[in-house]
């Protein structure tokens, strides 16, 4: 599809993964004899984006090891540990140095930071006297491309850290891939940020592009647009049900720095398989943004395709033929026949689970009912309800945060009985989950205002009042940038609204905010919405003083003007991705996404769960 | 501060290390100083003026050159009589110059700060006898307000000075000219005051004289290279914090004033880089009392978010990270974690007797935490009922007492949800009076659970015991006429899906779904369950003639159902709306 004259060029972010492996060899070599490999497990799946086992043999690993707490019983003379620096790895690691050191073992060691060794890490290395044995080191690995078009820093962790624990040590990183895309990709004129933490991270941009100076030659850029989006902007969208095929392919089984893990029962045979879903696999990234409900008839086509093509090679009598068709279409047919397999058995499997639950159909019901606003006494009674039943409580909590993000906040009644009955049905543990959510805004009660006690008067101030205002936020936002449809007007076919990623229920706000930006190059003009979003916004523009492209008579866009890259800082769904595919095809622009990991709503209700033994 | 400090030469040979490591990796940065001290970096360069120059004598006396001139460079040499000891400082602006520049959006506090910062100053062994002319100087220069400095050996730096032989030029005659060489190639146009030159105003500078100064230049420009990476100069605050940003080496004891030292931190929280900030946080908590510490983070929340992220994940089961979280003002935050410390007791009377005390102690008074409070006290009589219903039980199944015969405990109670809890005695305690510690009624009355709460949980229970009795006594009551009526709060619908759930027989599913009120649902719910007996007896009822032949395909023939289609559809009295 890029490929076409017609559409925008991508940036080609392969060159990442070339770096992030040189660094890497560079560091492996390091210790040129032969070395066990100590691997943090967060950082196993990302790895094997840049280098396989194989790479890491080749430069002199021996034996490689997941860093677990317990002690290493290993022969090796030297030790590399490679972990992300994280309070709980630099104590196991010092933990396992001074195992070695009690039994006389004398090791080298050398830690790998990634993607930088921060303050504490010295620290506890020296409390536990083990400073001196180790030598580290950065790797400095930021961004991972997961695919053409979607880079990662695989930090899941950060949106709890820093949206609930205010930790800022991961700013730092972002703002330093940002300067790497810019060094590799050109300074990008056109920034938008959303929210504080955007704020602050293109502060720190700035801060380290100034620290150390301009390149020299400035490359031509290659991205026109950059958007520093904040996952605090919008929680309502990463906790919709999200209805496109790899949406749901992330939220069954989880899709993990894009390997995603099919049991047996999708494979059909008796062992589980890993899957790399990218844009290589042809027949994925036909079906990878479509709605669930067309994904089936697409599989069952194809499928006959394949058929007709494993025919053909039966009909063949010539034996030139038979050759040609071996060499070249086999192949092909074997893939997508493997590929087909998989995908059928996943959609399935989605299905299954959709029509066995009595009550999925209720689920996406209330849900909708929230984004629109109506129903609200059914949907309450539905989530009281399912709390009483004890439904899995990350689930519970998806749908309990919507009903109260959806009305900013909750009359104080409601607020209290849901409390309490969660509690009593998941434990009294969960005050902690609960005390998280209000810190990040996510289950909050209404300022109470008791009109039956004011004037008619009072009413009307109260109404101007902000306090009052902000209680509507939500539905006046999704009344001014239009983000809920009419219901049966989305064609889920062939969509042509945003909104069809949530069957046609919501359009994702970051997605919206994204298009009218681009339309008026700006917030300005967006005054009325901005007021109503709960953080602020800030732009920037370089003058573009290189104005060699306009000097030959026509004023021709350039190409980079169409080359928008959106970052979202704690986490963007597959949802949102899809959208904004979406609106990439129909205005001619062409979407990045980078991100500090990808999330879904199961997964960031997971990480600030506090509850669980 | 000690002479010839035994850390220095580790330290310098990480330096050593990471000028290596940078150069290799080609960094810009790496170069930068080198490149100030080359010769044609002569502009603005540490010796522009003649005014900013200090020499300065006496060993106590260090961080000359402060307060002489508002020069933005200031370099001195401490040169002691006897020649042993000759030092070298550079402060302030001098080092701030290095391309490239640091931001000037830098707050403007940490500037500000440069100008009282006391400079201690690095001195470096030095065997040439270049001091005694320079001697005479210092005393006319000699700034006041200094503290005292630290005398160091740096053998390095001696080693280097002694390979170099315009350090001795100062002395030699024959040095002259080679030092005059030197000024034509670099042009450096330093003027800058001589020792001797001070001491005799009234004559000009002589080529000599010139070309000393010139070799002098010379070797302060190592020198300054060296206190560059001297850990014990104070570079202005927002350079060190660039430093830690940056990765670069950088030292944080020269900063000792409290202004300093809060500048530091103001500047890292500028700057938004987390691990600058809590590099700063630590070194404060190392180098304040516990009290200043604590005033001043209170007034910097996000230092003191980043400080108690770290002390919660470094120290998770010490008491100590509530009650500073407590000390930085976060009162609810750390009353929270105390509960969180208490619940993670693992022997059920020590978890109570932790929870009681944690009750009393930082929620029982609190205002802010009032429905925390309540919730909390819930807890502490969950787990108390669900100590006297396992010692109990756990009796009664040792003995194998009924029901624990036939359907032995899997679980212990303990830490389980009230909603858990009350499960458990509706499996194993049903029916026991009110005033029983196992009751459901009871549970339900102290914990006041609403309807359905008690409901579902019970209905569950029944139904997994297969109890069908006690599920129609559940769900029938009595209107005011005592007519029994088979109604509850919980819907018929729901009823069914727990009873698909736990895989119950299949007359017990027609039986509830006839219950369902609207013929619709039923209708619905039931084809969705394949129950033909109520599907056909619902359409009957709406009297749908279309739908019931159509759905007459559906069932197998020769089956009751099937039989009643065939007689209903004979029947003529029987008036179908369609």
């Amino acid at each position: 599809m890029a490929a076409t004259s017609g559409s925008p060029k991508f940036p080609d972010f392969s060159v990442l993964k070339q770096l992030s492996k040189e660094h890497l060899v560079h560091l492996l070599e390091s210790i040129p004899e032969k070395k066990d490999l100590v691997i943090d497990p967060d950082l196993m799946r990302p790895l094997d984006r840049i280098a396989g086992a194989q790479l890491l043999k080749r430069h002199g690993v021996d034996k490689i090891f997941k860093l677990e707490s317990n002690k290493l019983e290993i022969s090796g003379d030297s030790r590399m540990y490679l972990a992300r620096p994280s309070v709980k790895n630099v104590k196991n690691i010092a933990n396992q140095i001074k195992g070695d050191q009690e039994n006389g073992r004398r090791k080298k060691y050398k830690i790998l930071f990634v993607p930088r060794k921060l303050y504490f890490c010295e620290m506890l290395l020296e409390q536990e006297g083990v400073y001196g044995a180790v030598e580290l080191e950065d790797f400095k690995l930021d961004l991972i491309a997961l695919d053409r078009d979607i880079l990662s820093l695989e930090s899941p962790g950060f949106f709890r850290d820093y949206f609930v624990e205010g930790e800022h040590s991961l700013l730092h990183t972002i703002a330093t891939s940002i300067v790497n895309l810019q060094s590799l990709f050109g300074t990008i004129p056109h920034v938008y940020g959303l929210g504080r933490c955007a704020k602050m991270v293109w502060d720190l941009v700035n801060t380290l592009k100034s620290l150390q100076g301009e390149p020299r030659a400035p490359i031509r850029n290659e991205i026109g647009h950059l958007f520093l989006i904040d996952r605090e902007a919008d929680l309502v969208t990463p906790l919709c049900t999200q209805t496109t095929y790899e949406g749901l392919l992330d939220e069954t089984f989880n899709i993990r720095s894009g390997y995603c893990e099919f049991g047996p029962e999708v494979t059909g045979t008796d062992k589980s398989m890993r899957l790399l879903l990218n844009c290589e696999d042809q027949i994925f990234e036909d079906i990878r943004d479509r709605h669930i409900s067309h994904v089936f008839a697409y599989l069952s086509a194809q499928a006959k395709m394949v058929q007709t093509g494993y025919q053909k090679g039966r009909e063949l009598q010539n034996i030139g033929d038979v050759k040609s068709f071996v060499q070249t279409e086999l192949k092909d047919l074997k893939q997508q026949y493997k590929s087909l397999t998989i995908h059928i058995g996943a959609c399935e499997r989605i299905l299954n689970l959709k029509t066995k639950q009595i009550n999925f159909e209720e689920q996406l019901q209330t849900e909708h009912s929230l984004l629109e606003g109506i129903n609200l006494k059914e949907c309450y009674t539905y989530i009281e309800e399912q709390i009483d039943r004890q439904v899995p409580p990350d689930k519970i909590l998806r749908l309990l945060c919507l009903l109260s993000l959806t009305q900013n906040g909750l009359p104080t009644k409601d607020y209290q009985t849901l409390e309490t009955h969660f509690l009593q049905s998941h434990g009294h543990k969960h005050l902690l989950t609960f005390s998280n959510l209000r810190k990040l805004g996510m289950y909050t009660e209404q300022p109470s205002v008791e009109v039956t006690k004011m004037t008619a008067a009072d009413v009307r101030t109260k109404l101007t009042d902000k306090a009052l205002m902000k209680k509507t936020a939500f539905r006046m936002l999704c009344k001014k940038l239009n983000l809920i449809p009419k219901s049966g007007e989305v064609n889920l076919r062939n969509p042509e609204d945003m909104s069809y990623v949530f069957s046609g229920a919501f359009t994702p706000l970051t997605c919206k905010l994204v298009e009218q930006v681009l339309a008026k190059g700006g917030w300005a003009g967006l005054d009325d919405v901005t007021k109503l979003l709960p953080v602020p916004t800030f732009a920037e523009h370089k003058a573009q003083s290189v104005k060699g492209r306009g000097s030959n008579g026509h004023h021709q866009v350039a190409p980079s003007e169409k080359v928008v890259l959106v970052y979202f800082l704690g986490g963007c769904t597959y949802a949102e991705t899809a959208a904004l595919r979406l609106l990439g095809k129909m205005k001619g622009y062409q979407f990045i996404f980078a991100t500090t990991a990808i999330t879904n709503g199961a997964a960031l209700i997971g990480s600030i769960n506090d509850g669980k033994k | 501060m000690a002479f010839n400090a035994p850390g220095d030469d580790a330290d310098d040979d990480k330096l050593d290390d990471y000028w290596h490591m940078s150069s290799r990796t080609g960094r810009t940065k790496s170069s930068n100083f080198f490149d100030d001290f080359s010769p044609d970096n002569d502009g603005r360069s540490v010796f522009g003026a003649d005014k900013s120059q200090a020499l300065s004598f006496k060993e106590t006396m260090k961080a000359a050159g402060l307060g002489l001139d508002e020069d933005e460079e200031e370099q001195d040499t401490i040169i002691d009589w006897d020649g042993k000891l000759s030092s070298v400082t550079f402060s302030t602006k001098g080092s701030s110059q290095p391309k490239p520049p640091r931001p000037s959006t830098m707050p403007q506090s940490a500037r500000g700060t440069v100008g009282v910062t006391a400079k201690p100053a690095r001195t470096i062994a030095s065997s040439y006898a270049t001091s005694a002319p320079s001697g005479a100087v210092s005393t006319r220069n000699q700034p006041s307000g200094m503290r005292n400095g630290s005398v160091l050996l740096t053998p390095d730096s001696v080693v280097k000075g002694g390979g170099r032989p315009h350090s001795a030029s100062f002395s030699t005659e024959g040095a002259d000219k080679r030092a005059m060489d030197e000024r034509s190639t670099h042009s450096t146009g330093s003027s800058s005051a001589s020792i001797e030159d001070a001491i005799r105003r009234d004559s000009k500078p002589t080529l000599a004289e010139m070309s000393k100064l010139q070799a002098e230049v010379q070797a302060l420009r190592r020198k300054l290279k060296s206190v560059e990476r001297s850990r014990w100069a104070a570079l202005p605050v927002a350079d060190t914090v660039t430093r830690i940003i940056t990765g670069e080496p950088y030292s944080l004891e020269p900063y000792r004033s409290l202004q300093d030292k809060l500048s530091l931190l103001d500047v890292a929280i500028g700057y938004h880089d987390g691990n600058a900030i809590l590099t700063i946080v630590m070194f404060l908590r190392r180098t304040l009392s516990k009290t200043v510490f604590y005033d001043e983070m209170r007034r910097r929340p996000v230092a003191a978010s980043q400080y108690i992220a770290f002390i919660k994940k470094q120290n998770e089961q010490s008491d100590n990270v509530a009650s500073e979280m407590g000390q930085l003002g976060r009162i609810e935050d750390a009353a929270l974690w105390r509960y969180k410390e208490a619940t993670e007791n693992q022997v059920p009377h020590g978890q109570l007797m932790n929870l009681k005390e944690v009750h009393s102690l930082w929620f029982d008074k609190s205002a802010t935490l009032a429905t925390e409070s309540e919730h909390i006290k819930e807890h502490i009589s969950l787990l108390n009922r669900q100590l006297q219903i396992e010692a109990m039980d756990e009796r009664a199944q040792r003995e194998g007492k009924p029901p624990f015969k036939e359907f032995p405990r899997k679980f212990t109670l303990y830490f389980k949800s009230v909603i858990t809890t009350l499960f458990y005695c509706c499996y194993y305690h049903y029916g026991e009076p009110e005033v029983s510690v196992g009751s459901p009624l009871g549970m339900r009355q102290f914990h006041k659970l609403t309807e359905k709460q008690y409901l579902f949980t019970v209905l569950l229970s029944r139904i997994m015991l297969r109890r069908w009795l006690d599920l129609d006594g559940l769900l029938t009551s009595k209107n005011w006429r005592g007519k029994a009526t088979m109604k509850s709060a919980v819907k018929f619908e729901q009823v069914v899906e727990i009873l698909v759930q736990q895989n119950a027989p299949h007359d017990a599913l027609d039986k509830y779904l006839k219950y369902i009120e609207d013929p619709e649902s039923r209708i619905s719910l039931a084809m969705k369950l394949t129950r033909h007996a109520v599907v056909v007896d619902a359409l009957i009822q709406v009297k749908d003639r279309q739908r019931l032949l159509k759905y007459q395909s559906k069932v197998p023939g020769g089956t009751p159902e099937a039989r009643r289609i065939e007689d209903v559809m004979r029947n003529s009295t029987v008036k179908w709306k369609n």
